[in-house]
């Protein structure tokens, strides 16, 4: 499904809020540029706090980045005039981690749905929402909503389905999944991971799939971004972060969740240390103190996102990059020298 | 700490200008002109129009609210036409005996919630949950029997059916004599000047109004104290503290100080909830305060003499919120270390 | 395809408050709208010789005009409930909106509002009230302006620490998210989420204000006199407590203190049913 055609871009995003009673910022997002092609997958990984969820509010337009821009379809978010805001509005949704609190419990769930077609006026008719809205739920596997359906009469996965529904129903271009499972059972997550496959599938839609499961990552996602304390680390096709790996905070971030055989933790860094402060940031590396291999350069500048010579495999160490640079000239110099 | 209390104190000064305009807006809306008004109906038109003049009523109200501000600088509220004398030295001769009468009723509230909420909140036996209900109904009943008609009640059972209490005028029988003015505050004067007479024959004068202002307005806070030691009881730390077999004494330690900010916020409230309780209290009983004064005020259209109760009342509720908001950083670790406001 | 059977069908649960309270607030309604048909004489008219206790002729006995109290009594809440009645409903559509904006509104807006709140609700509400009639004049247009004025800033509170709280829910931004404006999300979302602690708030000032209006008619500063009000009732007897004439300050207080407590009940019940939703959902 995936092309070259780029739905939504953002570039140099930064989001600091300012700290109550004090001149000091939470450097919640630093200089994040993520794109976006039609009908892929983007995972944005990282811990809780890393900003992942900022990124996501930024880019559906509930939060005004500080600097940077989010441009969608060729227009930058802040420079759209009345018709392509709405346009924006249908053609980027979301679906919310929460599944029961993402639906109003005062309403029926069936006026939820129905609401983004109500609201841009993308209906001919309240007829039409309302037939749309349950084509929207029928779509996700849910028959048998009524009119009185309440969130409270429906089921995790269930409420999630009709989460998925609403971000469905304008057919949109790119929705933003921000932990989109994490609230749910086990079985209710394959379900769930199941219906968006098939959306995506059906629909060539876009997702940018905020999460911490790294399992739930690498069934859905072609392409992953790993973020710490507010930065992209590393971002690659989803085989080559599983694979190469290269910053060693995406290797502590697999060994953290990934595969229950000790023998494989050998491979993999451990966590330590502590975390900086989102408030008062090192000046260079912000994994520097919990990093294994850093040294006294790492702390000094913080390391730009630089392409590996790998192809569209950007990493932010300065070590590994010299390191896989060093692999890469090594291996080019056994070739030429047999 | 003392960034917040800067702050606070920063926004004191507009509160307070926002308070001396509304006051002055009172004053705006008063029917008939206020130069008439001193000067009387029989005045002519000229004399009022240049008494107009001269009271620079005519200026634009931004004009007249400045030099309303400038008066009040200078502690000129302006003369009561009943008395003849400045508002505020009215009102300074009678402030001592409003503020006795709500400081006493509030010290006998506060401990009386203390006790029983305290009580209640540990009580977990039968005698709690009897207890539970006699609060509700006594909660419910408080909340719905007008003040002034409880105080009349009370004058009606404890005066006129069992002739227990003294007449249920004025702060003390005149035949004892007068005490000597010290502070004000008779009870305080009396006990300083050692003059006991007076001061049982004040004491017999104050149970009843006291009594009237207790029974009404205990039950919030005790209800207060109530549900937030229930709260603290039944929270984590306090499982763990009881598990690790500390004894009760500390226990009721640790619940009592993680719920005293929302308990120290209702009782400051209600401070300045018992000033206006204290109005019809003070009228029922001749207590001679700033409450009756204010009453006789609106009874004589004595504007000027309202305007400076409605301003100084809505002062000391200001101060009383300042206060609270410093006892609150003072108690709570969180508001201190954050430097927020409530 | 799975059907969606729901996992819990919607039980009555137990609320006697509500029940009660509702009850109560229905006779008082209908002995407020038969007053004609109760009461035994004419409630403004000399009807007998004054200061009569209770007796077959007088029920409730005559105050000290010779008006007869039981029918007094019962055209009362006519005055006092409409009073309090339109007052409550003007302070909250004075103190919602205003509350709805400061809590959404970003920053400075916000701040501005609620500082500005704090400085009204410094002014202590009864003297405020006695000082406003005092100097308008206790008509009852006035008295129901007064009331929402004095009313309308607690709305405003409730209403901002509301929003402040919902807008921190998902489906605040999945509304934001759908299209909605900001007067959408408030009217659409945030207002219908918040209206049980409204309706059991307006409860609550209902009762208030008729202990209020009877407060400031008490004083003469409210209901105009021989108008059958139950705080006009109250301060015209009064003098009779010291000399043991009960009867004109006992029945209008009683009265009044039930119909309080009717509404009391009613906010509480609101409250229990709201929380047991709550706990279902």
């Amino acid at each position: 499904m995936t092309n070259d055609e780029t739905v939504l871009e953002c570039a140099e995003l930064v989001r600091h809020f300012p700290v109550k009673g004090s001149d000091k910022v939470v450097q919640a997002v630093n200089d994040v540029s993520l794109t976006f092609g039609a009908g892929e997958t983007v995972a944005l990984v990282g811990e809780s706090g890393s900003g992942k969820t900022t990124v996501g509010r930024m880019i559906l337009g509930l939060l005004a980045p500080t600097s940077g821009r989010i441009v969608y379809q060729g227009t930058a978010l802040d420079e759209m005039d009345r018709r392509q805001r709405r346009d924006f509005r249908a053609g980027v949704q979301a679906v919310f981690q929460d599944p029961y609190d993402s639906l109003d419990p005062r309403r029926p769930v069936l006026a939820s749905v129905r609401e983004p077609l109500r609201r841009l006026e993308l209906e001919e008719s309240a007829r039409d929402g309302t037939r749309r809205a349950m084509a929207a739920l029928e779509a996700v596997g849910l028959a048998g909503i009524t009119p009185k359906t309440r969130p409270h009469d429906l089921s995790g996965s269930a409420c999630q389905r009709v989460g998925i529904a609403r971000a469905l129903v304008t057919r949109p271009r790119f929705i933003v999944l921000d932990e989109p499972t994490s609230a749910l059972s086990p079985i209710a997550r394959a379900e769930v991971m199941r219906s968006l496959h098939d959306v995506q599938q059906s629909t060539g839609v876009s997702y940018l799939f905020i999460t911490h499961d790294l399992a739930v990552v690498e069934s859905l996602a072609h392409r992953v971004a790993v973020m710490y304390l507010g930065r992209v680390v590393e971002a690659a096709a989803a085989g080559d972060v599983f694979g190469r790996r290269l910053h060693p905070y995406t290797e502590a971030l697999l060994g953290s969740v990934l595969f229950p055989d000790p023998d494989r933790l050998d491979g993999f860094g451990v966590l330590r240390g502590e975390i900086p402060s989102p408030i008062d940031l090192p000046p260079g590396c912000a994994f520097a103190s919990r990093c294994a291999i850093a040294g006294d350069d790492c702390r000094t500048a913080v390391p730009p996102l630089i392409d590996d010579a790998v192809a569209g495999h950007h990493v932010a160490c300065i070590r590994q990059l010299s390191r896989s640079r060093d692999r890469q000239l090594a291996s080019t110099l056994r070739k030429e020298t047999p | 700490m003392s960034r917040l209390i800067g702050r606070r104190l920063a926004l004191l000064v507009p509160q307070l200008l926002l308070i001396c305009f509304v006051s002055f807006l009172l004053i705006q809306l008063t029917p008939g002109s206020q130069a008439r008004a001193q000067l009387g109906s029989s005045a002519s038109d000229e004399a009022v129009a240049a008494l107009e003049d001269e009271l620079g009523l005519n200026d634009p109200w931004p004009a007249q609210f400045v030099r309303y501000l400038g008066g009040l600088l200078r502690g000129d509220l302006g003369t009561s036409w009943t008395t003849g004398q400045p508002v505020l030295d009215d009102i300074a001769r009678r402030a001592p005996a409003t503020l006795e009468l709500i400081t006493v009723s509030f010290a006998v509230i506060i401990v009386l919630a203390l006790l029983l909420g305290l009580a209640g909140g540990f009580a977990r036996n039968l005698l709690g949950r009897i207890g539970d209900k006699i609060s509700y109904v006594y909660s419910l009943m408080a909340g719905a029997v007008p003040d002034f008609w409880f105080a009349m009640i009370m004058v009606f059972v404890f005066y006129y059916t069992f002739p227990i209490a003294v007449a249920p005028v004025g702060q003390y029988d005149e035949a004892f004599g007068t005490p000597a003015v010290i502070t004000g505050s008779v009870l305080i004067d009396t006990i300083v000047t050692g003059d006991v007479p007076v001061l049982v024959s004040h004491l017999d004068h104050l149970i009843l109004p006291v009594l009237a202002l207790v029974f009404i307005n205990t039950a919030p806070i005790l209800r207060m104290v109530r549900s937030s030691v229930g709260e603290a009881l039944t929270s984590g730390y306090i499982t763990l503290a009881r598990a690790n077999g500390l004894p009760q004494r500390r226990i009721v330690g640790y619940a009592l100080r993680s719920a005293l900010p929302p308990i120290v916020t209702l009782a400051g409230v209600w401070y300045t909830m018992l000033i206006a309780g204290a109005v019809l209290t003070e009228t029922i009983f001749s207590w001679g305060g700033v409450g009756q004064y204010a009453v006789q005020a609106v009874q004589s259209a004595d504007w000027a003499a309202l305007q400076g109760v409605v301003l100084l009342a809505a002062l000391l509720s200001l101060l009383v919120y300042l206060a609270i908001d410093l006892v609150h950083a003072w108690i709570d670790p969180r508001v201190r270390a954050s430097g927020g406001t409530r | 395809m799975t059907t969606v059977a729901p996992t819990s069908t919607p039980t009555r649960r137990r609320n006697p408050q509500l029940l009660i309270g509702l009850t109560a607030v229905a006779v008082i309604l209908l002995v407020a709208l038969l007053a004609p048909l109760l009461a035994t004489h004419d409630p403004v008219r000399v009807s007998g010789a004054v200061l009569q206790p209770p007796s077959g002729e007088h029920w409730l006995g005559t105050d000290r005009s010779g008006l007869d109290i039981f029918s007094r009594v019962v055209y009362a809440p006519r005055v006092d409930l409409l009073l309090a009645g339109v007052g409550t409903l003007l302070a909250a559509l004075l103190g919602v909106p205003l509350g709805a904006l400061a809590g959404y509104a970003p920053g400075i807006v916000g701040e501005a509002i609620s500082r500005t709140l704090d400085v009204v609700q410094a002014f202590p509400f009864f003297i405020l009230a006695m000082c406003l009639l005092g100097i308008v004049g206790g008509s009852l247009p006035n008295i129901i302006a007064v009331l929402a004025i004095v009313n309308a800033p607690i709305y405003a509170r409730l209403m901002h620490s509301q929003t402040r709280t919902l807008r921190g829910r998902m489906f605040i931004d999945a509304a934001r998210v759908s299209g909605c404006r900001p007067r959408q999300v408030i009217l659409g979302h945030i207002v219908p989420n918040s209206l049980s602690p409204i309706l059991a708030q307006m409860s609550v000032t209902l009762g208030m204000s008729i202990i209020l209006v009877a407060g400031v008619s008490f004083v003469g500063a409210g209901v105009e006199p021989p108008t059958a009000e139950w705080g006009v009732m109250i301060g015209d007897g009064s003098g009779g407590m010291f000399t043991g004439q009960w009867w004109p300050v006992v029945f209008p207080g009683i009265a009044l203190a039930l119909t309080v407590v009717a509404f009391a009940l009613v906010s509480n019940g609101i409250t229990v049913a709201n929380q047991q939703r709550s706990r279902r959902a």
